[in-house]
């Protein structure tokens, strides 16, 4: 049991390091972008060459470092877009009377060259790593990889909240094709297939089979857990802002009025 | 660097800094955890994995090889007389399919062929371990639980 509670506290913990880490150095490091920028590139190259030997190492360290190099890989994607190096083909606001359709198809376009550099890094891992076996690294990119596909599109079809201060100032556009609604059509299917696979994830790792496997699906398990609480957060009635509010820029204008049409033009009880 | 004005800017700058650190202290917070948790796990279970030396005298072994048939079962054969000693049918035996597999990964990663003759020993401490002798990887088979030793010592018992 040891293990279990170890693996989930892993998770959690670098989970909430690497997504500080990457927030922090977006939006609170001013002028030094490029160097960290530079640095990561570095260490995603590093981890892609990584791959084959960690995805082949049999214990639990190397589950760890397996589990810890996916969230690298992914981070470096994400840090290339919230720093607008691999964005899209456009950066254009959305047009205000946008149908949902147009409103899918240039959004996409906004970030077009960052989900294929998602698509393209998910492919190498497929094929740097060990065959065969269950591999960490592979499940822990998908994971990281379907919840932000599947927060997207919630995004794209409205949400109740989301936290419009992750985007650094030359990425406010995106916010024009987001739209605030208290629940659409996606959320609970969403939902429905986050949580069960997380369960069943949960399930597995309690199965009986060697311990590095279990470790690795409890680390994935917490992961989709999380992405779980993420996805609940779009909808609550309090942001996402609140758990990253420290790793998020301290005067920014747009906290003053938090966007929230959805309060505001609530018909009051009459 | 105009000294004049060094209080104030110095003042400005410092409160600036302060700030920054204030976030980045959550940031490292959370990087020590990962860390603590990363070493403890990696230093109490890699020690279960990697089965310690036995501490009573051999009782019994018996090399095994472990063959997959084509409707899904895993076969145990005998190493020294190829008999077969059991079957496990498709959808049974998820440990023992673990296991193999487990040690079949560490031949991989050292590119040695899939097809080994393994060693299941019982030690006279109630260990049982089963090991490969080309990778010298071991698995303690105790440390699963009742039920898992059980898949295994079956193998041990028959005859």
């Amino acid at each position: 049991m040891f293990e279990f509670w170890m693996a989930i506290l892993v998770a959690v913990a670098g989970w909430w390091f690497f997504t500080g880490l990457i927030l922090w150095s977006v939006h609170v490091v001013k002028g030094r972008q490029p160097f960290i920028f530079a640095l990561a590139t570095l260490l995603f190259l590093v981890g892609l060459f990584l791959v084959p030997s960690i995805s082949a190492l049999n214990s639990v360290t190397g589950v760890v470092l397996s589990f810890t190099l996916a969230i690298v890989l992914w981070g470096w994607l994400e840090m290339a877009y919230l720093m607008n190096i691999i964005t899209g083909v456009h950066h254009m606001p959305c047009p205000k009377n946008a149908t949902l359709t147009s409103r899918f198809r240039l959004g996409l376009g906004t970030c077009l060259y960052h989900e294929l550099g998602v698509v393209f890094t998910g492919a190498l891992i497929v094929s740097l790593a060990e065959a065969g076996a269950m591999s960490v690294i592979f499940w822990t990119y998908s994971t990281l990889w379907m919840m932000r596909w599947s927060a997207k599109l919630n995004l794209v079809l409205g949400v109740r909240n989301y936290n419009r201060d992750w985007l650094p100032s030359d990425l406010q556009y995106v916010d024009s094709y987001i739209r605030r609604k208290p629940m659409n059509g996606l959320f609970p299917l969403s939902l429905v297939v986050a949580v069960s696979v997380t369960v069943w994830v949960f399930l597995l790792s309690l199965d009986p089979r060697p311990i590095p496997e279990q470790i690795g699906l409890t680390l994935v398990a917490t992961l989709l857990a999380l992405g779980v609480l993420e996805h609940l957060f779009l909808m609550l009635p309090l942001g996402e802002g609140r758990l990253w509010g420290w790793a998020s820029p301290a005067e920014e204008p747009l906290a003053q009025h938090p966007a929230d049409p959805l309060h505001s033009g609530l018909p009051s009880q009459t | 660097m105009g000294i004049p004005s060094q209080t104030v800017d110095g003042q400005r700058s410092a409160a600036t800094v302060r700030r920054v650190n204030d976030r980045l202290m959550f940031v490292i917070m959370a990087g020590l955890l990962f860390v603590v948790g990363f070493v403890s796990l990696a230093t109490q279970t890699d020690t279960v994995v990697t089965a310690p030396a036995p501490l009573g005298g051999l009782v019994t072994n018996k090399l095994l090889q472990f063959v997959d048939d084509s409707e899904g079962s895993v076969v145990a054969i005998d190493g020294s007389s190829g008999e077969v000693v059991t079957r496990f049918p498709s959808g049974e035996g998820s440990f023992v399919r673990g296991v193999l597999r487990s040690l079949v990964r560490a031949r991989n990663a050292q590119g040695l062929p899939q097809a080994a003759t393994f060693n299941l020993a019982l030690y006279s401490d109630g260990r049982l371990i089963l090991s490969d002798p080309d990778t010298t990887q071991s698995i303690d088979l105790v440390a699963f639980g009742a039920t898992n030793f059980q898949s295994f010592s079956q193998l041990l018992e028959d005859e």
